[in-house]
């Protein structure tokens, strides 16, 4: 079931933790949304450049202290994005919940 | 023997400017890249020059900043290429090494790309290590470290091995459409190269007492919902404050120096006082250079912040914590830091919003810029605050910090509106404003580096702002000067002068706002910087220091406010004419400074013009609607 990255930290927020928690958890980049409007084509390229490709797996710590944006890991790299781009990522579901 | 050009290329805090500064000591200068605004850092050794560019995360640009390196690229003609890698991000970075290989690839396989690996230590830290042998045979490029000064020795002989004889404009190649290829073939020679102490290649970074760990019990505190955001705010109000109390002493000091430059200069007994050039030196040149130099000490302390925090790694988190309240007026994170610059100065906020990759974002950034309260604007609110609160300091800072939150006010007010103004019209452009920003590991900054970075700005600084500063002087000067020369009394001198003629026809202009053609000259002598209104009141209203001994030069200045008549024969500043000049202030654009720098950063004299006359005219519309409704209540 794939869901966007978005929705499913929606979902989420209430158990997931928020930044200040060391452990992350697991997902897995399903694919990258279809850039619908011509505006979206540089999001997309650098979500790319920076690892998000599909069967990347990724971590995610949990949103910034006023909400936005959210932090999460790939390739060793930290990286806040707001939930607009959080959108245009498709996430298979979460392999383990941990914390 | 003749110059090879060497490019730095590399991500974002991949370590370029370390490595440029191991490479060429501590020379350095700022070169601006041709046909832009940016700043190419370039240093030599030996008959080698070598630029540092802007970060990139591939050779697919997506921000003006990447452009530049981009074009650089193409351009530049450069005799090789160091692609520098963070050795803590291989599986990522490694894609931009084979982006380089294949952007120069010749036709015998050799390519003029050196790969440079740093952070070794931040790995090493992680009880992991990198096969830099086997990473050079996969990539099929010499690969060095950077961690000893042997092995810069060994990146210069590497560039020196691999560099082209003679660089042809254009003979690169054209890339592929899509850098997934080169990521999952990153990925696959991370997991070669890099091996825990036992061999175990494919290790992964979870060591308790590596940097990545202590980074992420650092982040606990840093981005927790409560802590961070107070901690956010202690940061700040440190470094704002430093701003203006660490650099108030040395200012003055500034101001001090060239003030007895230029009346020492008047009075060398050998020329006479009165011979043109003499004067011109003594009141244009050096009176100019010092409304140039007394902000270095402020501009100074303010980069030198700066630069510690992002070094350190805690401005990149700031920015994400700021970004949603950013959000809501149309810009994001990454305005932050040029909208707080813009209180020290606005033309080095202008040149920080580089760094904000959304066009649209950076526009809007730029357009409400000069909103934000300069220090310059200082020494006009202490003396129109004086003239209203007379000896007392405690309402006189209550105000002052009124017009603080006024300034923050009116620029949030003008980024909401405008920002939806631009957004139906699309003239900021339409493309989307995203913030994807990476959280470095932290570090500790280095001292001589910070210092080192701060100077090149502030010289930088330096740099755009004088020109400007001191040609608008000498016109000034000029203006306030001629015909009538020879007069010795300064105040006649000066009504009489091509300046004073202009305020008197521009008064009917100036007195709905409660100003006569007096307030007018200071106003307009205050486009070459805004504390030049000061000055020139005192020059106006026959203030000099030798007449009052013992009081300052405020103090005699007001004094002869409070005596000054209007035309209609009342007094001329009230508590509804000096409010009305402070509002003024606090919205006009009065600087050509940040005029000339908002034409080179916005690209475009249409935006800087609109700019100018927007502020300047919303300004005064303001300030006559103040001044009259508080005469109509009967405030006068």
């Amino acid at each position: 079931m794939a869901q966007t990255l978005s929705v499913w930290i929606e979902q989420h927020s209430k158990n997931a933790p928020r930044a200040s928690s060391t452990d992350g958890i697991e997902l897995v980049v399903a694919s990258l949304a279809k850039a619908s409007e011509p505006e979206d084509v540089a999001v997309l390229g650098r979500l790319g450049d920076l690892g998000l490709v599909s069967g990347e797996p990724f971590e995610y710590f949990g949103r910034s202290p006023l909400g936005e944006p959210v932090y999460i890991c790939v390739r060793d790299t930290v990286i806040a994005l707001r939930m607009d781009e959080a959108s245009l990522i498709e996430i298979v579901s979460e392999i383990t919940g941990a914390s | 023997m003749s110059t090879i050009n060497v490019l730095l290329v590399g991500s974002p805090n991949a370590g370029k400017t370390t490595l440029f500064n191991q490479l060429t000591g501590l020379r350095a200068k700022t070169v601006n890249y041709p046909g832009s605004t940016v700043d190419l850092l370039v240093g030599s050794w030996d008959n080698v020059r070598v630029f540092d560019t802007p970060g990139i995360y591939s050779l697919y640009p997506r921000s003006p900043d990447e452009e530049i390196t981009m074009s650089a690229l193409k351009t530049k003609e450069p005799h090789a290429v160091v692609a520098v890698i963070d050795a803590t991000q291989l599986s990522r970075q490694i894609a931009i090494a084979l982006q380089l290989k294949e952007l120069f690839l010749r036709a015998d396989g050799s390519a003029a790309v050196v790969v440079a690996v740093t952070m070794l230590d931040l790995v090493e830290q992680e009880g992991l290590k990198v096969d830099l042998v086997k990473l050079s045979g996969e990539l099929g490029l010499p690969v060095v470290a950077t961690n000893t000064d042997s092995a810069i020795e060994e990146l210069k002989s590497a560039i020196e091995h691999v560099r082209v004889a003679s660089p042809k404009a254009g003979s690169t190649n054209e890339l592929r459409s899509s850098s997934v290829r080169d990521l999952r073939e990153s990925k696959r020679i991370k997991d070669l190269v890099v091996s825990n102490l036992s061999g175990e290649s494919g290790a992964v970074f979870s060591s308790p007492e590596g940097p990545r760990q202590i980074t992420r019990q650092i982040d606990r505190t840093v981005l927790h919902p409560i802590l961070g955001p107070m901690l956010f705010f202690v940061v700040m109000t440190t470094l704002f404050t430093l701003i203006y109390w660490l650099a108030a002493p040395l200012m003055e000091l500034v101001d001090a120096g060239f003030s007895f430059l230029g009346a020492s200069f008047s009075e060398l007994s050998f020329v006479n006082p009165d011979n043109l050039v003499v004067r011109l030196i003594s009141d244009g040149l050096i009176a100019g250079a010092g409304a140039v130099f007394v902000f270095v000490p402020q501009i100074f302390i303010l980069f030198l912040g700066l630069v510690f925090l992002e070094d350190s790694g805690y401005l990149a988190r700031a920015a994400t914590i700021i970004d949603r309240p950013l959000k809501a007026i149309g810009l994001g994170g990454r305005s932050f830091v040029p909208l707080l610059s813009g209180f020290a100065c606005a033309v080095p906020a202008m040149m920080a919003a580089r760094t904000i990759n959304s066009r649209r974002e950076r526009l809007l950034t730029l357009f409400i810029l000069p909103l934000m309260s300069c220090s310059a604007r200082l020494p006009v609110y202490a003396l129109l605050l004086g003239f209203i609160f007379g000896a007392s300091s405690i309402k006189a800072g209550f105000a002052l910090a009124m017009l603080y939150v006024g300034s923050l006010t009116s620029g949030v007010i003008a980024a909401s509106v405008l920002g939806r103004m631009a957004e139906r019209r699309g003239f900021f452009g339409k493309e989307k404003s995203f913030l994807l920003l990476e959280l470095p590991l932290y570090r500790r900054p280095k001292l001589l580096l910070v210092l080192k970075q701060a100077f090149l700005r502030t010289k930088s600084y330096v740099k755009r702002t004088g020109p400007v500063i001191l040609v608008l002087s000498v016109i000034i000067w000029v203006g306030t000067t001629f015909p009538n020369y020879r007069e010795v009394d300064n105040t006649v001198r000066l009504e009489e002068s091509y300046a004073g003629k202009v305020g008197q026809v521009l008064s009917p202009v100036f007195e709905p706002m409660g100003g006569d053609w007096r307030t007018g000259l200071a106003l307009i002598s205050a486009f070459a910087a805004r504390e030049v209104f000061v000055s020139t009141m005192a020059v106006i209203f026959h203030v000099t220091d030798k007449e009052d001994a013992g009081d300052s030069l405020q103090q005699g200045l007001i004094a002869q406010m409070r005596e000054a008549k209007a035309p209609s024969g009342g007094p001329l500043f009230t508590v509804a004419s000096t409010l009305g000049l402070m509002l003024f202030f606090m919205i006009a654009l009065q600087c050509l400074a940040t005029f000339a720098i908002a034409i080179r950063e916005s690209g475009s004299y249409k935006f800087a013009v609109a700019q100018l006359i927007l502020f300047n005219v919303v300004a005064y519309v303001l300030t006559v609607a103040l001044v009259q409704g508080l005469r109509m209540v009967g405030i006068a």
